[in-house]
This record gives structure tokens, C-alpha cells and sequence, in this order.
């Protein structure tokens, strides 16, 4: 496991990932060697046949602390992109964060032509614009409507969610996900915390279930890394929150 | 990190605002006296995660937090 150095993590995060959470590049290191394998949420390079961080660390920031220790950085990268027709059924959604992407890559290519406090300056701005794009995820995504009979679920590490209203509807401005992704990537509250990158490191295994009618304005969104956790789960946001009796559960999942 | 518990009255507050991710929001609490914390997570609208204490009972208001998003 190496580090990468800044610059190319700015580059890196503005890019397309290969698959969720991760890059598959040609490494170039600042021995000058040239490694393949891939990059974890911009940070921290896995050799190919090195084993999942998930099996030795308990957590994002311990991994990379771990890969900082090795004096071997990455400096430069050369991504691969996956192949056209494994993209096939992969769902597209719209994201109103491309703007901030394209600003931050400028910025970075900017800062690959400069040097000194120029240079220093021109990674800070992209490294903010994309932390904007991350953050725009759903936040910032184009208001849609729900299809007929479309169903989600909502993760808590409480029972008593105080998002659900006393008449089972929920809040303007509630995150969700869909039952879809849930249901298929989704086992366990750890799961939850991973997948949906929560805030509280406590299982999230209390589960919602939530039906709104057709037509229920809502935003989409992929859950971008944050909170020590690599997100890349489908978020939904209730705009205008639900009316009462769309809600039901919890049903309890087990922790780990 | 400690973990402040908000009164009733600030967590019915809190959900009537939109959330920050699933199950949490980041907000700025500003006390009484004038001090402003920045970026403290709230889980659940009830539970304040701060590095730095504060009374309850001296929050004068909680605004969402808008320097960092999620992270």
C-alpha cells in the first residue's frame, strides 16, 4: 500500500473510478518504477495481488497511516478505463455536480503548469471545487419524481429515527436509498455504515421501509467518500418529505 | 470527541431542517457567550459529536453547516 502524492490525488478524484470506489491505474512510482493496480477513494495505490486493506486495518484512516509509512509514493498515474460493454445495465444518474468537476480539473491542470505558491494555491482550489462535486452528490442533483410504486429504505443505528414522524411519513430533507440497492449490497447495519458513509460508526440496523406515491419529488445522487468511510451506494433525498403512513418498519438487520 | 445531548426542544428543531447524510446533519452552534463551533455532527438530531464541550443549556441558536458538507 503507497501513497500518492497530492497533486494526483486532486486529479484522481475528479476522474472516472473503474468500478465503485476505486481506479484501475498504471502506477508510476517516485522510484521510478511502474506498478499496476488500483487506487482506493484517491489515496492510497493497491499493488495488483496485494490483499484488500479490509482484511488487516479496521478502518479508512488506519490504512492510511499504514500507507504513508512506506517511503515509495505514487507520482503519477495513468488510469485505466473499464471496459465499454461491462457498463452495460449500470444505471445512470443524473448528477447537477459535473460543472464543479470540470472546474476542479482545470484547476488541477493549472497547478501542473505552475510551481511555488501558484502552484500550491491552484491544488487548494481543486481540491475545494471537488469536494464540491462530492458534496453536490444529492444535495445538489436535479429534482426528479419517483415511479409508480418504487420503494426505499432507510439505515439508523436508532429505533426511534426522529426523521419518522409520529404518523409515519417523513421530514423535508431525508436521505434514503433505494430498495434495490439495499437490498443487494446491504446484509448487515456495518454494511449500512459503509455503503452509505454515515456519520455514526454505530450498525445502522434498524431498517425503514418506505412506499411513497407516484410521482414524489425527490433527488438522486451517489454517496461520495466521507466520514473515514468509501460511501458509493445510491442516496436519495425526500425534497419535501413524505406525507404520513409511507413508512413502516424498523426491521431489524443484524450488526454484523 | 464527546457527545453533547441536545434538549427537546432543539432536536424538534433539527428535524424540521434537511439532513446532511442518512441519519446525521452537520450544523454551527452558537452559545450565549458568543462562541461559535463550527462543523459539529449531530446524529438523529439528538447527539452533538464536538471536540470542544458546551452546556446544552447555553445554545442560543443551530444553523446547518454550510464550510464543509459530509466530510
Amino acid at each position: 500500500m503507497l501513497r500518492l502524492e497530492t497533486s494526483l490525488e486532486s486529479w484522481l478524484s475528479t476522474q472516472p473510478e473503474y468500478r465503485m470506489g476505486y481506479q484501475k491505474v498504471i502506477a508510476k512510482l517516485n522510484t521510478g518504477e511502474t506498478e499496476s493496480g488500483i487506487v482506493v477513494n484517491s489515496e492510497v495505490f493497491l499493488r495488483t495481488g496485494e490483499r484488500p486493506w479490509e482484511m488487516f486495518y479496521p478502518d479508512w484512516s488506519t490504512v492510511v497511516n499504514e500507507a504513508g509509512k512506506s517511503s515509495r509514493r505514487v507520482v503519477n498515474a495513468e488510469l485505466i478505463p473499464r471496459e465499454p460493454e461491462t457498463l452495460r445495465g449500470v444505471r445512470q444518474i443524473a448528477l447537477d455536480n459535473g460543472k464543479f468537476r470540470v472546474l476542479a480539473n482545470r484547476k488541477s491542470v493549472l497547478a501542473n503548469f505552475s510551481g511555488g505558491a501558484e502552484r500550491l494555491e491552484y491544488l487548494l482550489e481543486s481540491r475545494r471545487l471537488s469536494l464540491m462535486a462530492a458534496n453536490a452528490a444529492a444535495e445538489l442533483a436535479p429534482i426528479t419524481l419517483t415511479e409508480a410504486a418504487e420503494i426505499f429504505r432507510r439505515f439508523c443505528a436508532y429505533a426511534k429515527d426522529r426523521r419518522i414522524t409520529p404518523g409515519r411519513g417523513v421530514t423535508p430533507g431525508t436521505f434514503a436509498t433505494t430498495k434495490e440497492d439495499a437490498d443487494a449490497n446491504v446484509k448487515t447495519g456495518i454494511d449500512a455504515v459503509a455503503r452509505y458513509a454515515l456519520a455514526d460508526s454505530k450498525p445502522a440496523s434498524n431498517v425503514f421501509t418506505i412506499s411513497p406515491a407516484k410521482d414524489t419529488e425527490l433527488k438522486r445522487g451517489t454517496v461520495q467518500p466521507a466520514n473515514n468511510q468509501l460511501g458509493g451506494g445510491v442516496e436519495v433525498i425526500f425534497v419535501n418529505g413524505l406525507p404520513d403512513g409511507t413508512v413502516t418498519g424498523p426491521v431489524l438487520i443484524p450488526d454484523r | 470527541m464527546i457527545t453533547v445531548r441536545l434538549s427537546e426542544s432543539w432536536s424538534q428543531r433539527l428535524v424540521q431542517m434537511p439532513e446532511s447524510g442518512m441519519g446525521y446533519q452537520r450544523v454551527d452552534v452558537l452559545l450565549k457567550d458568543g462562541r461559535l463551533i463550527k462543523n459539529v455532527m449531530v446524529l438523529n438530531a439528538e447527539e452533538c459529536q464536538t471536540s470542544e464541550p458546551f452546556d446544552p443549556a447555553d445554545i442560543a441558536d443551530i444553523a446547518l453547516s454550510r464550510s464543509m458538507g459530509k466530510g
